[in-house]
């Protein structure tokens, strides 16, 4: 597994995708904090990047894996691993550190864009929906990186499914764009089913923005702990599936 | 080194299919230490997936062993010496061509050294995604034959390279095979590997039809018909209808004459 891990770093590090990726976010923060009236609810949000890392994440960790198959390098890739488990958790382990360290980046450049682009800067210990600015900033972060694993998940699943990189890509900014008001939609249009519905996948994604913002459970209808597990089952489920027919697709 | 007449490679009665469609039908092969073993036939022969079963990439029965250790479609650890270049060369184009090779090298003095025999010196520092056919296909072989494996799987190796380059890589492959390591490479020109195999394995249709050392093979197919027809590819449909062996060599059909000339009438142009 180590050896696995060590190719699959190798290759992300060497990869343009994944520098793309770092720079899509920044210029997006930096957009954001010039085109908005930054308030605190920006600042709690990352100027953004809650709602754009999984959007990277679903791009990168396609490209990521789609590249074997277009590089027929996953011919050398399964010969020479003893198993296609092995494999696939290292791409799904490279992918994930890399959600993980654009979080650690957004925090740190929320904290740089409050200091460069709000005279005199937004207090940290402000109040904010029962928390202060800095613990809701880490809450929707941490709500982000629980969100990641659910759309990791997702993307290797899709990858393997679809074969196509760009068709993930859309489908993965469609859920993005409209899969809160789809799923909230479907359970106003329909109350009678919203003990089911509610526990759709689309309704995951309520996630980033429940956690310091209690109205939200409203349209979730989920509380925030069911919200966190259930993201995790299916970010877990989804990754299962995508090993399911990675394992058995022909090369 | 390895041990001489060592047993490499070994293929028992395998059989493969693609969906229900059996594609391999029944081989069996043997492979020793310093052999090079040329799988030769034409395109859609079978050799490609005869050489992604021997990898575990494909579904199979009968049996597989290297180095004596078997080989499932799940477990792969008995590949762990073995090289292989199939289809197309597995390359990062992100990366430069020295990267790709230091991705699964062990030792950086045996890159060095491969570099310079195929004469990749000149662009192994830019990156892959700028390099010609040719320069992919040497550098698919070079990643093959890191490691020092003990078996190593060419599929058409000598596809884009120059007249230079292809001398060169049959040095190279006699050179290692000296040395010990055991090759089965792939062609569907059988002057392309005849100078350097030792053993001819002949397919059409997924079966083994000739499986010989090479001077045997030299000496009982002195008398061939070699055919010119109008449509190669309706020819070699009847002749493997009709199990009959046949070589393209050249644009020319090479028959056996003594068991086939009936076939010199009507349907082929002598």
């Amino acid at each position: 597994m180590g050896v696995s891990l060590k190719e699959e770093f190798y290759k992300f590090y060497h990869q343009k995708v994944a520098m793309y990726g770092v720079i899509t976010m920044l210029v997006l923060m930096v957009y954001s904090a010039l085109t908005t009236n930054i308030t605190k609810n920006t600042l709690a949000f990352g100027f953004g990047s809650v709602e754009w890392i999984p959007i990277i994440l679903i791009a990168v960790g396609s490209a990521f894996f789609a590249m074997e198959y277009s590089n027929n390098t996953i011919i050398m890739l399964i010969y020479k691993n003893s198993s296609k488990l092995k494999i696939y958790l290292a791409k799904l382990i490279v992918v994930f550190a890399y959600g993980f360290i654009l979080t650690i980046g957004a925090i740190l450049f929320t904290f740089i864009l409050n200091w460069l682009f709000v005279p005199g800067g937004f207090s940290w210990g402000a109040a904010f929906h029962a928390h202060t600015l800095r613990d809701a900033l880490m809450l929707n972060m941490f709500g982000e990186v629980i969100y990641s694993v659910f759309i990791i998940g997702l993307s290797f699943m899709l990858t393997m499914l679809v074969k196509i990189n760009a068709v993930v890509i859309c489908i993965g900014l469609a859920l993005a764009f409209f899969g809160a008001s789809l799923s909230a939609g479907l359970m106003s249009s329909l109350p009678s089913l919203v003990k089911i519905i509610k526990w759709n996948p689309l309704n995951m994604i309520f996630i980033s923005q429940q956690l310091t913002r209690s109205s939200i459970i409203l349209k979730s209808n989920l509380t925030n702990m069911q919200l966190i597990v259930t993201t995790l089952i299916y970010g877990i489920l989804f990754a299962i599936i995508g090993y399911y027919l990675f394992k058995n697709r022909r090369v | 080194m390895n041990q001489v007449n060592e047993r490499i490679l070994e293929v028992s009665n395998v059989n493969t299919y693609i969906g229900k469609s059996k594609i391999i039908k029944n081989i069996s092969l043997k492979i020793k230490t310093g052999e090079i073993v040329g799988l030769i036939g034409p395109n859609g022969a079978g050799k490609t997936t005869i050489m992604k079963t021997i990898l575990g990439l494909t579904k199979f029965t009968g049996s597989i062993t290297v180095g004596k250790r078997p080989i499932t479609e799940t477990s792969h650890r008995a590949l762990a010496r073995v090289g292989a270049l199939i289809e197309h060369p597995a390359i990062y184009p992100f990366l430069t061509g020295r990267q790709n090779l230091e991705l699964y090298a062990r030792d950086k003095r045996d890159l060095t050294q491969l570099v310079s025999t195929l004469q990749m010196d000149s662009y192994i520092n830019n990156k892959a995604k700028g390099y010609s056919l040719g320069m992919k296909q040497k550098l698919g072989i070079a990643i093959a034959l890191l490691n020092h494996p003990q078996l190593v799987i060419l599929d058409e190796p000598m596809n884009g390279l120059d007249i230079e380059a292809t001398i060169g890589v049959r040095k190279l492959i006699k050179r290692y095979a000296d040395q010990g390591t055991a090759f089965l490479i792939s062609s569907h020109i059988l002057s392309e590997l005849q100078k350097i195999m030792t053993q001819v394995v002949l397919i059409t249709s997924g079966k083994i039809i000739v499986n010989q050392p090479i001077e045997e093979f030299n000496k009982t197919s002195k008398q061939k018909y070699k055919v010119l027809t109008e449509d190669n590819n309706r020819a070699m449909s009847l002749l493997q209808k009709e199990k009959i062996p046949f070589i393209l060599k050249n644009n020319f059909l090479v028959i056996d004459q003594k068991k086939h000339f009936c076939y010199s009438g009507s349907t082929f142009e002598k």
